[in-house]
């Protein structure tokens, strides 16, 4: 049995734990609301922070087919550059090529006078194709003699027959002589080309030594402008041959 | 805008007509001398903007033509590309000490002749 005493501070124990208990457990929802609302807090911002990665990535992966796309297009750039470059090379090669034909035709027809077409012919030679020693022969009763020359003074007086050596052969024949390896020959002679006039032989042009910057060889180029040299020398020195022998001489 | 001018000193009548028509095809106006001395006194008058020396030509070479040039003031400010027939070391070694600038050797090739012709002229 307990006192009335006893059972009011039991009571009021009781009482007290259950204010406690209350609060404490009020206590506890307020803090699970909170932890709820900051669950879904974090739950959005990683969805939000997922669906950004997302984003980036594939933003990456746009980017990195760009990057592709621009490497490759830079190297067709690159390669359409140089292909431009070995054209434009390629073209003054040609604008080069067709001046010096163009050069050559005029200079020799710029002269009535043999001398002067003689020196024209050594001239084109000397500074269009590269040679320093050159001589140019002239064919004159079955034999060929030294019409004029330049650095291949030591031929002076040369006779040479129809037929004898490149020279005489390329006389002979009418047609080009070359050594069959590129360079000189024994007798130091880089090329012969005949000069003809209505198909003769009248001339033949001999290139000895050439410039070392020419690396001892001719090049396309300096076989049309030989060829060119073949066909209107001849020309040039027949017309020249006919006035000079004509009574009405014009400078 | 003002073309640019190059005389062209060369006793060649071939050359001469052979850099004149690369040169003119570039757009550069063309003046033209036939020896070193000529080149001296036309460089003096027309003032150019560059000089294209030949090295073997009568009256003054090109050696002694660049060194003329520049050593008058009124020249020795335009830059001197010599043409050597030869591209040998001594040939090369006499223009630069003369004061030339570049050289070409002949034949000419176009190409060459242009990028060295825009390059001293900062073109």
């Amino acid at each position: 049995m307990t006192t009335k005493g006893e059972h009011d501070s039991l009571e009021s124990y009781v009482r007290r734990v259950q204010a406690d208990t209350h609060r404490y457990v009020h206590d506890l929802l307020d803090e699970n609301g909170k932890l709820r609302v900051a669950a879904a807090t974090l739950q959005l911002e990683k969805a939000r922070l997922e669906e950004e990665l997302l984003a980036t990535r594939e933003s990456v992966d746009r980017h990195k087919l760009e990057e592709v796309k621009l490497e490759r297009r830079l190297a067709e750039i690159a390669a359409e550059n140089r292909r431009y470059v070995e054209e434009y090379v390629l073209v003054e090669q040609q604008n080069t090529a067709l001046a010096n034909l163009y050069v050559a035709s005029v200079r020799l027809h710029s002269s009535l006078q043999r001398e002067e077409i003689l020196a024209v012919i050594i001239d084109i030679i000397e500074f269009l194709v590269g040679c320093e020693e050159v001589a140019v022969f002239e064919v004159k009763d079955g034999r060929l003699a030294i019409a004029t020359s330049k650095g291949a003074e030591a031929l002076a007086g040369a006779d040479i027959a129809l037929g004898e050596g490149p020279i005489g052969r390329t006389a002979l024949t009418g047609q080009p002589y070359l050594p069959v390896a590129p360079g000189v020959d024994d007798d130091g002679i880089t090329a012969c080309f005949p000069v003809k006039f209505r198909d003769a032989v009248v001339y033949v042009i001999t290139l000895f030594r050439l410039l070392p910057q020419k690396s001892g060889r001719l090049q396309p180029i300096d076989h049309d402008l030989l060829n060119l040299l073949a066909a209107e020398a001849g020309t040039a020195l027949a017309s020249a041959s006919i006035l000079s022998a004509s009574p009405v001489q014009t400078r | 805008m003002v073309r640019k001018r190059i005389l062209l000193v060369d006793d060649s009548e071939t050359s001469l007509m052979m850099a004149r028509m690369i040169l003119s095809k570039a757009n550069y106006e063309i003046l033209v001398a036939k020896d070193g001395q000529q080149g001296v006194e036309t460089a003096a008058r027309e003032r150019p903007d560059l000089v294209l020396l030949d090295v073997v030509m009568p009256r003054m070479n090109g050696f002694e033509a660049c060194a003329a040039l520049k050593a008058r003031p009124e020249t020795q400010g335009i830059p001197v590309i010599m043409v050597t027939t030869r591209g040998e070391g001594e040939s090369v070694e006499s223009g630069f000490s003369a004061g030339a600038s570049d050289y070409v050797t002949k034949p000419v090739n176009g190409l060459e002749l242009l990028t060295k012709v825009r390059s001293a002229l900062g073109d």
